[in-house]
């Protein structure tokens, strides 16, 4: 009576250890599973991937535009490679389009420009963040900006963009609200990019932030 | 046989807990697993096949306009060669070129490396606190411009003015192209006053919390030379003219 009570203890003991063995064994397999599954892709929300897929086929284009671009420089230069006349002229050309580019040179073009006021009066007065005026910058690059400038001073590519206490630098020069945000580019794009459900403008306004938009034809923008 | 009852009951008693919690654990772990499994739409496998086409394309569009842009960079220094007129614009050129982004750089500089927790959150957690955001990479970016960063990079991609940094679910695009963690921030400039400088930001400190606290990675190197990539982007604008 007494061993078949210590032989059933024994086994059950033994089922117990091979148990917790596998579980031990297998959790940290089902955990590296599932960290795997969400590297894949697979388990994404397929609207996501057609964001992804949308912003892949815009980079095709993009790609595709520079690939010809440079392609056509070369077969000119092959062409002309003895006259120096015509050389010149694609060097000169190519200068400008890099001034432009680099901010040395005024730009014009249809474009929206963004009037944001602050809430100064009040109990709580709203207060642009930082993260906000990041936003706004990258959905206007994202949807179709091409030059873009804050109260008159415009971005260029080593150009941050903070608030130091009610002021806002730009480059290290200091501006002030109301912040006029003037942008170049494909105009219906960047007015729809900015009216989407959920996207700047609502976050603005609900915080209090006004955000004006208006389209201006054509918008200046100095160097 | 008393003493025998009580500790068996007390075992018994240990053993149920014990499973019922094993069971639990695997509940929690298997959860994420059969749920996904349930959701994954069929079309899914067909989107990341596009995905991945347009990826291998674009690579492919990328090596090539690098080669290309070798070839006309030996065309230009043979045709330099040719007048003083020529040389002088030709040197010029490739200043402006490097000022637009469109050459590589290599220099000095920092290396910020973020990337999502390696902790799986449990039920009580906030998973928002254990993955990159693109906010994240934009503060830092922001950051590095403000100290004096001459040429920024994100993984593979040039960061210029207008680079747009954007999220489609838990996916980071850069430059509309989909980045994998670890992001990878490199920026040229002084390092010492880049990595003092960001150190000291309150966002850097509050992003280093959420390391300490929520396990993801967020580090910030001092680097004797970094090589930042060209942008393959095309220089000329579609909407902006040069103005009187």
């Amino acid at each position: 009576m007494k061993r078949t009570g210590r032989a059933r203890w024994q086994s059950t003991m033994l089922v117990f250890a091979l148990i917790s063995f596998f579980v031990g064994f297998f959790l940290p397999g089902q955990a590296r599973v599932v960290r795997e599954m969400k590297q894949t892709y697979q388990s994404q929300d397929p609207k996501d991937l057609i964001r992804v897929i949308r912003d892949l086929q815009q980079r095709k284009q993009d790609l595709l535009v520079e690939e010809t671009d440079v392609s056509q420089k070369v077969a000119q230069y092959l062409r002309s490679s003895d006259d120096t006349a015509a050389q010149v002229r694609r060097l000169l050309q190519e200068a400008i389009v890099l001034k432009q580019r680099t901010g040395a040179i005024p730009l014009a073009g249809p474009g929206i420009r963004i009037t944001i006021r602050e809430q100064s009066s009040g109990t709580s007065p709203s207060m642009l963040a930082d993260e906000d005026l990041l936003l706004l910058l990258n959905d206007l690059w994202a949807s179709g900006a091409e030059v873009i400038s804050l109260n008159g001073i415009r971005l260029t590519d080593s150009s941050s963009v903070y608030r130091a206490g009610l002021d806002v630098r730009v480059d290290g020069e200091v501006t002030q609200m109301p912040l006029v945000v003037d942008a170049i580019g494909d105009t219906e794009n960047m007015y729809k990019g900015l009216q989407i459900p959920g996207g700047v403008l609502d976050l603005l306004n609900l915080r209090r932030i006004g955000a004006i938009v208006q389209k201006v034809n054509p918008l200046r923008i100095s160097d | 046989m008393i003493t025998r009852g009580r500790s068996g009951g007390v075992f018994l008693g240990a053993l149920f807990v014990m499973v019922a919690g094993f069971g639990y654990l695997l509940a929690v772990q298997f959860e994420p697993t059969v749920n996904k499994a349930y959701v994954v739409p069929a079309q899914n496998v067909e989107l990341v096949e596009i995905m991945k086409g347009l990826e291998a394309e674009n690579e492919g569009a990328a090596r090539r306009i690098v080669d290309l842009r070798g070839q006309l960079g030996q065309l230009e220094t043979k045709g330099a060669a040719t007048s003083d007129e020529v040389r002088v614009l030709t040197e010029e050129l490739r200043a402006l070129r490097g000022k637009a982004g469109l050459a590589e750089a290599t220099g000095p500089g920092v290396v910020v490396t973020l990337s999502d927790s390696s902790r799986t959150p449990t039920l009580s957690d906030d998973p928002n606190y254990f993955v990159i955001h693109d906010g994240y990479l934009r503060s830092i970016v922001n950051l590095m411009r403000r100290y004096g960063a001459t040429a920024i990079a994100v993984n593979d991609q040039r960061v210029l003015g207008n680079s747009p940094i954007v999220c489609a679910g838990p996916i980071i695009l850069v430059n509309s192209s989909r980045m994998s963690p670890p992001y990878i921030i490199t920026a040229l400039g002084n390092p010492e006053l880049l990595a003092d400088s960001i150190s000291q930001d309150v966002f850097f400190r509050v992003l280093e919390m959420y390391r300490d606290q929520f396990r993801i990675t967020c580090s910030l190197e001092k680097k004797a030379s970094v090589t930042v990539p060209a942008s393959l982007d095309n220089a000329a604008f579609k909407y902006a003219e040069g103005a009187k």
